[in-house]
C-alpha cells in the first residue's frame, strides 16, 4: 500500500508524509522496519543481557559522583586548613583568604558536578576530569614540585573519572541500541 | 498550469519531486513535510529548504562514522590548548618571556593547533562555516555581547574589591611590554573571537554533540571554555558567555554570529579599560 489515509479528514496522502496535504494536521508516524542493529563487541546481544549490562554500566558511571564529591571535600578541607594556619600572619593573611575563597568555589563546583553525575554521569564526569586535570597542570606549571605531592590520590581520581566516562559512553550506546531494537520490535 | 503537477496528462508529482501514487492528486493546501500552508505559486517548500540547511549545519554527526570518536577529538583539542597555556605560564615563571610576549606565544600556538584540528575535522565543521545565518543574528549578537560584558564587568569588579586581588588590565599589560594598539586589538579581540569560536563552538561542540546530544554538548563546551580561561574569579561570567555563545551557535546554525558576539564582548572590555571603568 503506497498511500496513507489521514485520520482527521480521510484524505489520501503519500506514504511517508508527515502532515496531511489537505487539512495540515500531523499524520501518525510509521515505525520503519529497518535492519536490526548488530550488537558491538562489548554489548550483549539479548534483551535480558542488555538490561543487566545497562544496570552495571549505570552503576560504574555513578562512581563519578563519589570521585567528584571526594575531590570537592578535599579542596574544601585544604582551603580551610591553609586559611586557619595563615590567617594570623600579616603578609600571608590576605593570600590565605583568597586561597580559601578559590578552594571553596572549586569545592562548590565539584560537589555540583557530583550531584549532576547522579542524574547524568557522562557529561559531569567529562567536566570533572577536565577541571581536575587543568588544576593539576596549572599547579605543576607554577610550581613543578607540587606535581609529585599526592600523586597516588591524583592518579586514583583521574582513573575513576576516566572509567566513569568510558562506562557512561557504553551506557549511552547500549541505551540507543535498546531503543532501536525496541522500535523495530513494535513495528 | 501548476508547474508542480507537471504537464497535463502526466502522473501527478509529489512535493519532493517523486511521482505520487494513485489517489493522491488533489492540489495540496499544506506541505506534507512541515505542515506550512502551501502557496500554489511554489515549486518547493521554502520552509523545508531552510530547515534542511539548518539541519546540515547543526552540531552533531552526519554519519555513524562521525559519531564514533567524538569525545577523544574534543578532549584532545582541549588538553592541547591547556598545554600551550601551561607552557606560557612556565615561560613567564622562568622569566624566559615577559607576560605580553608569552600571551602572543600562546595565541600563535593556539591558532596553529586549532587550524590543524579544523583541518582534521573540516567535513564536520564545514556546514557551520558555510552557513552565514540570517542578517538579524548579527545585531542580536552585538546586543547580547553588551549584556554579557555588563554582567562580567559588574561581577569582576565586585570580586576584585572583595578579595583585594589585582585586576588584569589587558591594555596595560601589552603597553608595558612595548606593544601597541594593533597588538591589543589582534590578540584580545580578533584572535580569540575567531580561534576560540572555531575551537569551542566549532570542533568541540560538534564533537561532543555526537556523544552527548546538543543540550549537554552546549553545557559541557561552555564549562570547558570557562575552565580554560584559568581565572576562578571570573568563572560565573565566563560560563554565562559560553552558554550564550553555544545557544547562538545552535539556533543560528553558524559560527559567524558567535565570532561577532565574542569580538564585540572583548572589544567592549578594551573600551572600558580605555575609559578607566
Amino acid at each position: 500500500m503506497s498511500t496513507t489515509t489521514c485520520p482527521h479528514c480521510q484524505a489520501a496522502n503519500a506514504l511517508g508524509a508527515e502532515f496531511c496535504e489537505q487539512c495540515g494536521k500531523a499524520l501518525p508516524a510509521v515505525a520503519s522496519a529497518g535492519p536490526r542493529v548488530v550488537a558491538g563487541q562489548d554489548l550483549a546481544a539479548t534483551d535480558a543481557g542488555q538490561t543487566v549490562q545497562a544496570e552495571q554500566l549505570r552503576k560504574r558511571a555513578g562512581q563519578a559522583t563519589v570521585a567528584l564529591v571526594a575531590v570537592g571535600l578535599l579542596s574544601l578541607l585544604g582551603g580551610i586548613l591553609v586559611y586557619v594556619l595563615l590567617r594570623g600572619d600579616k603578609h600571608a593573611g590576605e593570600l590565605a583568604l583568597q586561597f580559601l575563597v578559590i578552594n571553596v568555589g572549586l569545592a562548590v563546583i565539584y560537589v555540583a558536578l557530583g550531584v549532576w553525575a547522579r542524574f547524568n554521569p557522562l557529561p559531569a564526569a567529562i567536566v570533572g576530569l577536565v577541571l581536575f586535570v587543568t588544576i593539576i597542570a596549572i599547579n605543576a606549571a607554577l610550581a613543578p614540585a607540587t606535581l609529585a605531592s599526592g600523586i597516588i590520590v591524583k592518579v586514583i581520581i583521574i582513573f575513576a573519572l576516566a572509567k566513569a566516562i568510558h562506562a557512561g559512553t557504553q551506557f549511552r550506546r547500549l541505551k540507543a541500541q535498546m531503543g532501536q531494537t525496541g522500535a523495530a520490535g513494535a513495528a | 498550469m501548476d508547474e508542480r503537477l507537471g504537464q497535463s496528462g502526466d502522473t501527478p508529482r509529489r512535493l519532493d519531486g517523486a511521482d505520487a501514487p494513485e489517489g493522491v492528486g488533489a492540489p495540496p493546501k499544506f506541505c506534507n513535510r512541515c505542515g506550512v500552508a502551501w502557496d500554489p505559486a511554489w515549486t518547493a517548500c521554502p520552509n523545508c529548504a531552510r530547515n534542511d540547511r539548518l539541519r546540515a549545519s547543526a552540531p552533531g554527526p552526519r554519519t555513524h562514522r562521525q559519531g564514533q570518536r567524538p569525545l577523544r577529538t574534543a578532549l584532545c583539542l582541549y588538553f592541547a590548548l591547556l598545554g600551550t597555556s601551561a607552557v606560557g605560564i612556565i615561560l613567564v615563571t622562568a622569566e624566559a618571556l615577559d607576560e605580553p610576549s608569552a600571551w602572543i606565544f600562546v595565541g600563535v600556538a593556539d591558532t596553529i593547533l586549532v587550524l590543524l584540528w579544523l583541518g582534521g575535522t573540516f567535513r564536520r565543521v564545514r556546514p557551520a562555516l558555510a552557513e552565514f545565518a540570517r542578517p538579524g543574528w548579527y545585531p542580536l549578537s552585538a546586543a547580547l555581547a553588551c549584556a554579557t560584558c555588563a554582567v562580567a564587568a559588574i561581577f569582576v569588579k565586585a570580586m576584585v574589591s572583595w578579595l583585594r586581588v589585582e585586576e588584569l588590565v589587558y591594555t596595560e599589560t601589552f603597553f608595558k611590554g612595548g606593544y601597541g594598539w594593533a597588538t591589543v586589538i589582534l590578540m584580545v579581540c580578533v584572535q580569540p573571537a575567531i580561534i576560540e569560536e572555531i575551537a569551542f563552538r566549532g570542533v568541540i561542540l560538534d564533537a561532543l554533540a555526537g556523544a552527548l546530544g546538543v543540550r549537554d554538548a552546549v553545557i559541557v563546551s561552555s564549562l570547558m571554555f570557562m575552565i580554560l580561561h584559568l581565572s576562578v574569579v571570573s568563572f560565573p561570567p565566563l560560563l554565562l558567555i559560553g552558554l550564550v555563545l553555544g545557544w547562538v551557535r545552535v539556533r543560528s546554525g553558524s559560527l559567524y554570529p558567535c565570532m561577532v558576539l565574542h569580538f564585540v564582548h572583548n572589544g567592549l572590555v578594551v573600551l572600558c579599560e580605555m575609559g578607566g571603568w
